[in-house]
């Protein structure tokens, strides 16, 4: 229901509020080619697909932004990897052992196609994990809070 | 950037003038990130969506009175608040297709008829970060929406003292920002039938007050009823023209497609068309989301406005939309200004509860369950709704 969309998609909003710009490659190139003329908040407010981001850092080419041949497609990588319409955090990504730890808790009763369908808050994350734990997952409990972040950052919220 | 000295120097002044923070980061890099101020000064409780050029948001919870004060309404820039604002040399020029081009200072202005108008302004985009999927630009929420008397002269007025051609069908409007880069520097066009209506203004003051930089001082066009990017700020020029504009703030910016299309397509250019008069909508100021409330009758308040035309009814569910009551049109009423509406509803037990608004307009038009998604993001219309717990 869209109404209660639009309550998460303010919340999410605000949030941004106050980010900057989260490190990573491209994260100099955007520093340098775009915040002359805007701050970073006109950035990271953004959900846009890489066509989206495309886009954009066509027009702001042809208003005045200098983005050399080399720069543009790291540029557009770091753009659609963190200012995307279904955020990946991408701190999360790369804590090594978490994919094992998924594979090993979920894959044993089903496949991750029942995964990938949910979009869920860390809260809504945390209920099912420990529901699935009561349902027999192993999860040992050093592990817990490594798969609840792993799937709340993968699977969030549209 | 390709900028100049001259560029970066207006660029930076215009931050001063505009009150924004700013300082420059140790090397002297002009344009260095530096920390945000978490308030814009003299707007202070806004949200910040954009602080170089100044976009800021009003929070639902400031926008319960009919008149909206200053230091609470929304600001929408393009472009950085003009360095310099000097209303002693200041001069609106009317060109073009007219009898004679004439140069007006701020006291010729001053010293023709002055009318007052209420006027409730909406930035076009006001909602867009509701559409799905996303599109870019500044992710307004709720609160790109204010009222404000804006007195001023008639444009007609203005018009008339260069005599319009008549081959002269829009009037097109610009103003002292300037733009940044190889970017288009910002232009309106309103077509001469609106530019010459009665209510069309040419505003000095907002509120009582001299226009404050940020709103366009010294003087701003208000075109009554018609989204937020026709009235231009810090006005200098309007020049009379025989065909449409065919700049980019004109003939691609503020266009919405003819046709309804699926979420997230691409539309042709010929298949767009300009935006004009506001949509019919609503805003719940009271409660405010989220709050808690103690069982009983729950006073619901808020407003509703429909670009040009008048609002017939508001509805209120607090059922998630399976029953609607209607609400009381309240308060003072103006043409081209938001209505006051208010009801109360049960909640007799402990629980959440969604309470929607619904308004329609005198034409019949009522605001849609879906809004028709459009590749810019505008005139996002969905019936209001604010989530109170009862306890």
């Amino acid at each position: 229901m869209r109404l209660t969309l639009v309550v998460g998609i303010v919340m999410a909003a605000t949030m941004l509020q106050a980010q900057e710009l989260p490190p990573g490659p491209g994260r100099e190139t955007v520093t340098a080619r775009c915040l002359t003329c805007h701050e970073a908040d006109l950035i990271t407010q953004q959900r846009l697909s890489r066509t989206g981001w495309s886009r954009e850092s066509d027009k702001m080419v042809r208003w005045g932004a200098v983005v050399d041949a080399s720069e543009r497609e790291p540029m557009l990588d770091y753009l659609a990897a963190h200012f995307t319409p279904t955020p990946v955090a991408s701190h999360i990504v790369a804590t090594a052992g978490t994919e094992e730890i998924y594979k090993r808790a979920c894959f044993l009763c089903h496949e991750d196609d029942l995964i990938e369908a949910q979009r869920l808050t860390r809260t809504g994350w945390t209920r099912e994990v420990e529901k699935m734990i009561r349902w027999g997952a192993v999860v040992p409990e050093a592990d817990k809070e490594a798969l609840i972040e792993y799937l709340a950052a993968r699977y969030p919220p549209r | 950037m390709r900028l100049s000295r001259r560029d970066l120097l207006a660029a930076a002044a215009s931050l001063g003038a505009g009150g924004a923070a700013w300082r420059l980061a140790p090397g002297g890099a002009l344009f260095a990130q530096v920390p945000r101020p978490t308030v814009a000064p003299g707007k202070e409780g806004l949200l910040i969506r954009s602080l170089r050029p100044p976009d800021y948001e009003t929070p639902v919870a400031l926008l319960d009175p009919w008149i909206t004060p200053v230091e609470h309404f929304y600001v929408r820039s393009h472009l950085p608040v003009p360095p310099s604002l000097d209303q002693t040399a200041w001069t609106l020029q009317v060109e073009g297709d007219v009898a004679s081009p004439v140069a007006l200072s701020l006291d010729d202005i001053r010293r023709m008829p002055a009318t007052t108008l209420t006027v409730t302004l909406e930035c076009a985009g006001n909602g867009r970060a509701f559409f799905d999927p996303p599109v870019a630009g500044i992710q307004w929420g709720k609160g790109a929406v204010g009222t404000a008397r804006w007195t001023g002269v008639r444009m007609a007025d203005v018009l008339k003292r260069a005599g319009i051609r008549p081959t002269g069908r829009f009037v097109v409007m610009n103003g002292a920002d300037r733009a940044l880069g190889s970017m288009q520097d910002f232009v309106r066009q309103v077509p001469i039938d609106k530019a010459m209506h009665q209510d069309t203004l040419i505003a000095y003051e907002m509120n009582g007050q001299p226009l404050p930089a940020v709103h366009g001082f010294p003087l701003r066009v208000i075109v009554p009823g018609w989204e937020g990017a026709y009235a231009m700020k810090w006005l200098t020029t309007l020049r009379v023209v025989p065909r449409e504009f065919d700049g980019f703030w004109v003939a691609t910016a503020y266009r919405y497609p003819l046709k309804q299309i699926a979420p997230g397509a691409a539309v042709d250019a010929k298949d767009m068309g300009p935006l004009t008069g506001l949509v019919v909508k609503s805003l719940i100021t009271r409660p405010h989301d989220g709050s808690t409330v103690a069982p009983g009758k729950i006073e619901v308040a808020g407003f509703a406005w429909a670009g040009e035309t008048a609002i017939a009814k508001v509805e209120v569910s607090s059922d998630n939309g399976a029953t609607w009551q209607p609400a009381r049109l309240t308060g003072e009423h103006a043409r081209y200004t938001w209505r006051r509406f208010e009801t109360q509803v049960n909640a007799t037990r402990p629980e959440s509860v969604l309470i929607i608004a619904r308004a329609t307009d005198a034409s019949g038009r009522t605001q849609p369950m879906s809004p028709p998604w459009n590749p810019s993001g505008y005139l996002w219309n969905a019936p209001d709704s604010v989530r109170v717990e009862v306890k």
